[in-house]
């Protein structure tokens, strides 16, 4: 069953159109990664997705119910972490956890185990923790809940390498107990790693799909070669490796190289401007 | 509003309250001592004002809202001229407060946090609305407060309490109204400093209120757009029909500003 839905969804800002009538369908239990460079429409479909900003046309479904005339109910199922790790900076962190708190049915305990874990003083105020910091606010908010459906805009921008690991073991966690995940970021080997899905947003519109599950035979191959006549060449294949021996036993090779492209790769083409996955 | 409630609305306002606490401690504190300042000079203010003050023109009594100096010579009279100052003050308070409530959670993007916790935006606009009001009902006490202890202190047989608590409750009503526009227009939109042009529409109204009377029989109706001139505080201790029958209309009409702010603000973007 699908956890959340789009379908047909557009999201324009006066005549600037952010997002242009995308659909996709993510499974319980999954954990899909969002990609995208800025000015993409990740944000813009998140914060649709939870009811920030309204869609111009089409819908968003979570858990089966309707993303705005169920916005609160759908609430009770899903946690979101916003990019921005914006807090009132006269608070302490401990002050904002307590009033998480007061919404759900966890004690404070957890916000003490969750900021042990990732090494937070829940005693500064906001003003005084450093972008790092902020984050690791923003990712204890998101998770002091146990939700069916998390939502993260950019979780592990600013975070170190070792915390990045942390959250991702959390997140692991909470896939193990069910939990569907929704992620956006830029940190494409962590997307590689840990997501059973991967989509990619480029100029509003979905423009790739991957399963990770099956994503070796979407693969392709950088195949690089020179004769002993001295022609070199490269280029990329994908399809049946045995066409690719048959079509090089025909040629008078010195040197070969195959090398399988990273799904890294294949992200970050989606990166360069005028970039194209064909 | 079936998935309204309030006591989600009254976590909220706690939060806020306790967030804003130093601002509203600030203009409690402020307008209590500017009021006692004034008010606990009122018995050598009585003796300037016959012998200094007895030649300004009409128009200076009627910017203060006084008829003739006389009425600086009994307490409640030269209460009503400072309590039309300071009702100024509080008002600017109450439309820039209650505006940076909402317009603030979106230029600071704390708004994102704040609709992540399990609440509807009805109960959030209603969050912002209980602050608001409990603020302005703070700051508009803090200057009965101050002058009642003045009254009691200096005001001899011209202090009289019920006047007094007449004035707050009739002329005190403006700050509620400027709360409600303000909440209007941040309901509406976030796109724009609401603080000032709440704060804007708090002097533009006075400046109609002033400019009704200057003008005299040619513009009377101008007067109806000025919450301060139609319950000054002379016409709160007349209490005459009429004022009963504006303060009714301004009443319905905060009401449906509060209402029309928090159906946009329910159905708009947040601006983040």
């Amino acid at each position: 069953m699908a956890v959340i839905e789009l379908e047909h969804f557009s999201k324009a800002y006066g005549k600037f159109l952010a997002v242009d009538d995308i659909g996709m369908s993510i499974e319980k239990g999954e954990i899909v990664g969002f990609v995208g460079k800025n000015g993409a429409g990740k944000s813009t479909t998140i914060r649709s997705m939870v009811n920030m900003i309204f869609p111009t046309s089409g819908k968003i479904t979570i858990d089966g119910m309707d993303s705005v005339k169920d916005a609160k109910k759908i609430k009770n199922k899903l946690s979101y972490m916003p990019s921005d790790s914006a807090y009132y900076e006269n608070v302490t962190s401990e002050e904002l956890f307590k009033l998480c708190l007061k919404f759900s049915n966890e004690g404070i305990d957890r916000a003490h185990d969750l900021a042990a874990f990732f090494e937070l003083d829940t005693k500064k105020k906001i003003s005084e923790l450093s972008l790092g910091n902020r984050k690791k606010v923003s990712i204890i908010q998101a998770l002091l809940k146990s939700a069916d459906i998390i939502i993260m805009d950019e979780p592990t921008s600013g975070l170190d390498p070792l915390m990045q690991s942390k959250f991702f073991d959390l997140i692991l966690k909470e896939k193990e107990k069910g939990a569907t995940v929704f992620l956006s970021s830029h940190n494409l080997s962590e997307i590689e790693k840990y997501c059973d899905k991967v989509i990619i947003i480029k100029d509003g519109k979905i423009v790739d799909y991957f399963d990770m599950r099956n994503v070796k035979i979407k693969h392709k191959q950088t195949v690089s070669y020179t004769t002993k006549d001295g022609i070199s060449s490269s280029y990329e294949f994908s399809g049946d490796i045995n066409s690719l021996i048959s079509e090089l036993s025909a040629l008078d090779i010195e040197s070969l190289e195959i090398k399988t492209n990273t799904v890294e790769e294949e992200f970050i083409k989606y990166y360069k401007e005028d970039g194209t996955n064909e | 509003m079936s998935n309204f409630s309030l006591r989600a609305s009254l976590k909220l306002t706690g939060f806020d309250l306790k967030n804003n606490r130093r601002q509203i401690y600030g203009w409690c504190i402020s307008i209590f001592s500017i009021m006692f300042m004034y008010m606990i000079l009122f018995p050598s203010m009585q003796d300037m004002a016959k012998i200094k003050m007895e030649a300004l023109p009409k128009e200076f009594l009627q910017f203060f809202d006084m008829q003739s100096m006389d009425d600086l010579s009994n307490f409640m009279g030269y209460f009503g001229m400072v309590f039309n100052l300071i009702l100024i003050a509080m008002s600017i308070f109450a439309a820039s407060f209650s505006a940076n409530l909402i317009y603030r959670e979106e230029k600071t993007k704390t708004i994102e946090f704040l609709y992540s916790l399990e609440v509807s935006r009805t109960e959030i606009y209603v969050s912002k609305l209980i602050t608001a009001f409990a603020a302005c009902l703070a700051v508009l006490l803090s200057a009965a407060t101050s002058t009642i202890v003045c009254g009691y202190a200096n005001g001899g047989e011209t202090f009289i309490l019920s006047d007094l608590l007449q004035i707050i409750k009739i002329s005190g009503f403006c700050v509620f109204f400027f709360m409600a526009v303000s909440l209007l227009i941040a309901g509406i939109t976030s796109r724009v400093g609401v603080a000032g042009v709440g704060s804007m529409v708090v002097l533009f109204c006075y400046v109609l209120g002033y400019l009704s009377k200057l003008l005299d029989t040619k513009a009377t109706w101008l007067a109806y757009f000025s919450p301060f001139q139609l319950f000054s505080p002379q016409n709160a201790v007349a209490i005459e029909h009429h004022t009963i029958v504006e303060l009714g209309a301004y009443v319905a009409l905060t009401v449906a500003f509060l209402i029309v702010g928090g159906v946009v603000y329910k159905r708009r973007d947040f601006n983040i």
